[in-house]
Formats: C-alpha cells, sequence, structure tokens
C-alpha cells in the first residue's frame, strides 16, 4: 500500500501570556492510500487539531506548529504559503466537520454552496456545475436532488445536512477526507445511514478517509487501522481488530473494556479511576500516570517512546520495553 | 403488579403553536401522545428514543415540570395531578430530577455547600449543624471529597458536576428520581463512573429511576424494564432481557441493529432506515412509523396500533403482530 499522507514528530503549541503548552507532542502516523483511518479519544486529547493541522486550519495565533512534518503526496504541507494551502484544501483534502447544521452557511442554498466548491478549484461552465451538484448529492443518495439544490439549509434535517456536508466535500474526488465526528450530532438510526455511506463511498472512489470520533463502535465499524490519543499523545496505533482484542497500552485496555462489559446486565462496570488531565495539568512523564493501573516509577518522569513491537502495531510504554 | 411505585395512565403533553396576527393557537405539537407504564419500587424503567421523540417531556410531566395536558401519574396510589401547588411542593422532596448538562443544570454563583443545602432548606426543618453533616455523608455517598465544599460548579469537571446533581437530587432521600440523559454529555472513561455510582446508589438508598436515554447499551445496562418511544408513544414495553433478545415492533428492531458493534470482523445485517423522524407538530396518520416501516401494510396508513400484549408484561403496538 502506498503512503498518502505521513506526520511526523508534529508538535502542535498553545502560546498564551503567561506560558507555552504542548497541546499535542510528537504525533507520528501515516494514513495509506485507500484506508480509512480512525483517531479516537477523549474531549481536549487532541484528535481535532491534529486535523485541523493537516488543512492548515488552526487558528494562528494562538496555536502554532512548533515543529515536525505533514507531508502528502511528497508534498511539505506545513511550509506552503496559504495560496497554495487553498489549492489543496476542498480539492485534495476536504473535510466533514462535526455540526452540519453551523458549518453550512444559512445564506446560500444547497446548490450554491455545491458549486462555489468547483468555482474556487475547478473551470467548468455553470451548465455543467449544475449537472455535477445533482450528479453529487445523488450519489450521496439525497432523493428529490433536483429540489434540494434550491433549499436553504434551515429546511432540511440533520442526517440530510451531514449528506449535504459529506456531498461538498466529494464533489471534487479529494484523495484525502476528514471527517471530524461527522456523526455524533445524529441520532443512531441516522448515524447507521451516514456510515453506510460513507463505508461505501470510500469503496466506490478510492477514496481514503480520516474518521475523527469518540466512540469506539464507530471505529470499528468503518476503520482499517486506528490511533489512540490521550493527553496529546498517539498512545497506540494498531489495525481495527487488534485493538480490540489485544490491546497494549493500559489506557486502550481501560477504554474498550469499559465499553464492552456494557450491556451486561447490572454488573459493575469496569472504568478507568480519576479524570483526563487537562493540558495545563500534564506532568514530564507519561500522561496517562496518574490513572494507569499499572504505572512503576519511570513513568512519572519519563514519556515512553512510541515503538513498533509487533508487525504494524505500535505502542507508547514503558510497560512493554522492559520486557524487549 | 400491586407494588407499584409510579403508574402513568394515558399521559399526554401537547404544547400549542402560535401564530397568526391575534397569537391564536394555530395546532399543536404532540409531544407525549398516551404514555402508559409503571414503574416498581427499586426498579429502573428506562425510555428510550431517538431525539424529538418525547422521552425528556415525558420524565418532566410526571414531576410537573410541565403541566400535563391530559392523564394521570399515580405515586404511592395517589394522584399527584390533582394535588395544590402546596401540595406538590411537600411531595417534591420524594420526587427528584437529574439534568443531562451538568454545565448549566448547577447555579454557577453557588459554593457546592449552598448548592446541595438548598433542598434540605426549602423541605425541611434542620438545625445548621444537622445540614452540614448530611451535606458532608451526600458528598462521600457520591464520592467526593469533603473539602469541595467551597468550591463553585466551574472548578470542577464534568463527571464530578454530574456527582454533584446526583448528590443534589438524592440529598432530600427521594423515593423516585427521573435522570434525564444523565451520562450523554460525558466522556467514555467518566461514563462508566457515573453509572457505576448510578447503581451503587441505588441498591443503597432503594432508589427508584425513570431513566431516560439514547443510548441502548447504556439502557440495556442499567434497567429492569423499557420503552421505547417513537413520536410521542410507547412504540413497545418490555423487560430488558425480553426486549434486547425478542424485539418484536421493527423500530426497536431498527433501532437495535443501528447501534455499532464492537466487533470489526462481524458485518452483521443491518436494518437501515430511510428518512427521518417526522415533526410531532405534523404526525402521519395511521402507526406514526409507517413512513420508515419496509412491512408498512394498507392499514399501518389509516389505522392506529393498539398495544398488544404478546407475552407477560411485553406489550407492542404494530399491526403486524
Amino acid at each position: 500500500m502506498e503512503e498518502l499522507l505521513k506526520i511526523h514528530d508534529l508538535t502542535i503549541e498553545l502560546r498564551t501570556k503567561k506560558a507555552r503548552y504542548n497541546l499535542v507532542e510528537n504525533i507520528d502516523f501515516t494514513v495509506n492510500e485507500k484506508e480509512a483511518f480512525g483517531i479516537v479519544g477523549e474531549s481536549g486529547c487532541g484528535k481535532s487539531i491534529t486535523a485541523y493541522s493537516i488543512i492548515n486550519l488552526l487558528s494562528t495565533p494562538p496555536l502554532y506548529i512548533k515543529k515536525g512534518s505533514i507531508n502528502f503526496k511528497g508534498k511539505e504541507l506545513t511550509n506552503l504559503s496559504s495560496k497554495e494551502m487553498r489549492k489543496i484544501r476542498g480539492n485534495e483534502i476536504s473535510m466533514i466537520f462535526q455540526e452540519p447544521m453551523t458549518a453550512l452557511d444559512p445564506l446560500f442554498t444547497i446548490g450554491e454552496q455545491l458549486k462555489e466548491v468547483m468555482q474556487i478549484h475547478t473551470k467548468l461552465t455553470d451548465k455543467e456545475m449544475d449537472n455535477k451538484v445533482i450528479e453529487t448529492l445523488k450519489k450521496v443518495e439525497i432523493p428529490r436532488a433536483e429540489q434540494i439544490v434550491n433549499d436553504y439549509p434551515h429546511q432540511l434535517s440533520g442526517g440530510m445536512l451531514q449528506r449535504v456536508m459529506i456531498a461538498i466535500s466529494m464533489i471534487n474526488n479529494p484523495k484525502l477526507l476528514i471527517a471530524d465526528e461527522p456523526t455524533t450530532a445524529l441520532d443512531v438510526t441516522i448515524q447507521a445511514q451516514i456510515l453506510d455511506l460513507m463505508n461505501g463511498l470510500k469503496e466506490k472512489f478510492g477514496t481514503s478517509i480520516i474518521m475523527i470520533t469518540h466512540d469506539l463502535g464507530v471505529i470499528s465499524e468503518t476503520c482499517d487501522r486506528v490511533a489512540v490519543f490521550y493527553g496529546g499523545h498517539v498512545v497506540e496505533i494498531s489495525d481495527v481488530e487488534n485493538i480490540f482484542e489485544n490491546s497494549m497500552h493500559p489506557y486502550t485496555l481501560g477504554l474498550v473494556k469499559s465499553v464492552s462489559s456494557l450491556g451486561q446486565k447490572r454488573k459493575e462496570l469496569y472504568t478507568i479511576p480519576g479524570v483526563v488531565p487537562t493540558y495545563d495539568q500534564m506532568g514530564i512523564g507519561c500522561r496517562f500516570y496518574d490513572r494507569c493501573v499499572k504505572k512503576m516509577d519511570i513513568c512519572k518522569n519519563k514519556v515512553p517512546p512510541l515503538k513498533e513491537y509487533s508487525k504494524g502495531h505500535q505502542c507508547r510504554c514503558w510497560l512493554y520495553e522492559e520486557v524487549n | 403488579m400491586s407494588s407499584a411505585l409510579l403508574k402513568v395512565e394515558n399521559l399526554k403533553k401537547y404544547f400549542p403553536i402560535k401564530g397568526g396576527v391575534f397569537n391564536k393557537t394555530v395546532g399543536y405539537v404532540k409531544a407525549v401522545e398516551q404514555v402508559d407504564f409503571e414503574v416498581n419500587k427499586k426498579e429502573t424503567f428506562s425510555l428510550v428514543g431517538e431525539s424529538g421523540c418525547g422521552k425528556s417531556t415525558t420524565g418532566r410531566t410526571i414531576l410537573r415540570l410541565y403541566e400535563p395536558t391530559e392523564g394521570s401519574v399515580l405515586f404511592n396510589g395517589q394522584n399527584i395531578l390533582d394535588y395544590d401547588k402546596e401540595q406538590m411542593r411537600k411531595m417534591r422532596k420524594n420526587l427528584q430530577m437529574v439534568f443531562q448538562n451538568p454545565y448549566n443544570s448547577l447555579n454557577p454563583r453557588m459554593k457546592i455547600a449552598k448548592l446541595l443545602s438548598e433542598p434540605i432548606y426549602t423541605h425541611e426543618a434542620y438545625s445548621k449543624k444537622e445540614v452540614d453533616e448530611k451535606v458532608n455523608n451526600m458528598l462521600e455517598k457520591v464520592g467526593l471529597s469533603v473539602k469541595y465544599k467551597e468550591r463553585y460548579a466551574h472548578q470542577f469537571s464534568g463527571g464530578q458536576r454530574q456527582r454533584i446533581s446526583i448528590a443534589r437530587a438524592l440529598i432530600t432521600n427521594p423515593s423516585l428520581v427521573v435522570a434525564d440523559e444523565p451520562v450523554s454529555a460525558l466522556d467514555v472513561s467518566i461514563q462508566s463512573q457515573i453509572i457505576n455510582l448510578l447503581m451503587k446508589l441505588q441498591d443503597e438508598l432503594e432508589l427508584t429511576y425513570i431513566f431516560i436515554s439514547h443510548d441502548l447499551n447504556v439502557v440495556k445496562h442499567i434497567s429492569t424494564n423499557v420503552g421505547v418511544m417513537y413520536l410521542g408513544k410507547i412504540v413497545e414495553k418490555a423487560e430488558t432481557e425480553e426486549l434486547f433478545s425478542n424485539p418484536c415492533h421493527p423500530y426497536t428492531k431498527a433501532l437495535l441493529s443501528a447501534v455499532p458493534s464492537l466487533k470489526p470482523n462481524k458485518k452483521k445485517d443491518r436494518i437501515i432506515l430511510s428518512g427521518d423522524v417526522p415533526s410531532p407538530a405534523n404526525p402521519p396518520d395511521g402507526c406514526h412509523f409507517h413512513l420508515r416501516c419496509k412491512y408498512a401494510m394498507e392499514k399501518c396508513k389509516h389505522e392506529v396500533p393498539i398495544n398488544k400484549e404478546v407475552s407477560k408484561g411485553h406489550t407492542v403496538a404494530c399491526h403486524l403482530i
């Protein structure tokens, strides 16, 4: 498989008047072609800002890329000027946001919003664009596409709007689609529709997907490989089967255990003690140290390296370092 | 069963839609239409459904946070809908609520000690020392340190705030607690902590819960009985195990199959519903679900299905049965 996106040693810094914090630190992962790559973690773990940094959507200031590289098809994205970036954003890499209700402009019709993406990136005539809009809306299984192009966002339901968002992001046939919690704001039955649609599009068009979510269920339904984020670190990367069956990092283990024990009637659930630390409470060692059930002395003061322990299975934990 | 603590019969809540020049009522949003269920002591009844199906409205109407349009709510055999304001105020200490969002259900200007003692002062006459003791006990019960008493709500994380909400609800020693999506605003690893806490407190304090949620896994875990709601009606109601192993209504089946599974290899046959939930202001005729149901027959378009019992305690409102 060929590498499409390679993020290496990426650190994003929050600069305030008082101090500087590394919100995410030494992020390393690759996304291959035609692959669905999942990023899973709790709120505040840095999964969204990592995604935003790929297409340079970080709000600078206060957020800065401190170091690291983001390589997309051999091109270094961190050095691009905003003009060059604009050519890639929405064209080769596009994004779906969490809340379809707020991501669309209430003052423009659905058709106009779809056309805008093409006006910027292609040289099609107006007529051709109109046809392509309807064609794309049909691809994302929107009924009555011919009428819906003239509707405004408030006239559609959440599930429909998310389909429109997907249509906007797919209309230029991107190589990479970043989906930031695409189904979190939706009901379960609608979520099932959207996930089904995204799986279909991935197979039909060969688009790679980065799926950002906090829901392990969504990951297992859609992804090929997963990175688990905790407190701004990648703590584990593996293919999706191994994350659930052979999780290595104590955090992943706890997460999988607590979710999968749900549904057994009234049995006490497995829990990870404590709470997620905020960025200003991070220690200098492993960021999971306070909550870890297997902590050792070394964990307190030294961040473990992210290492490959079996083929395609990386983990950031001192536990395995000793064994080797 | 005769030991039902709470019995809800034929509950309806319509919200008027105002419009026109004279602000006349032009229609109704039928948020809750004919809801019947009963909860026994020390049991948990869960209401599950998608957003807008009326599950939260049902919960609030039972506590008379909304005045119901019709129906009766029997608590220990007494219809609390007949109570006047003063009787209801006294009653409230037995009926408490935990809200969904711990970020806006706690008063930001009150210290935790004040937040927790306010319900006691409202309902009972205790000395300051006794109140203090009660607050300390309660904080301990929900797993918070007593030293937090002098802090404000914004100094806590989501999970801790939800613990405070629970403490506030339980401090008057209620027998029934309505928990409206108590864990859905929380992170995954915190969710399980709160669920454990709710179950532990239920055993310790002999509580009865009405648990409102859209998360079927959580519901399966915590409840003894489940009612599935769709557009203001309970379409299926059964004991938890029965409902999850033998769902009868097409909507329940679809809802269960829509839950993402945690086994990546297992590709299950998912029932994907087409379309969205219709607006409760203008619900379809006949069975409310017929527009999205793949088994819809001619009959479903005109005739409202009635509740039928398929096995003991398991009722379904569907023409197929």
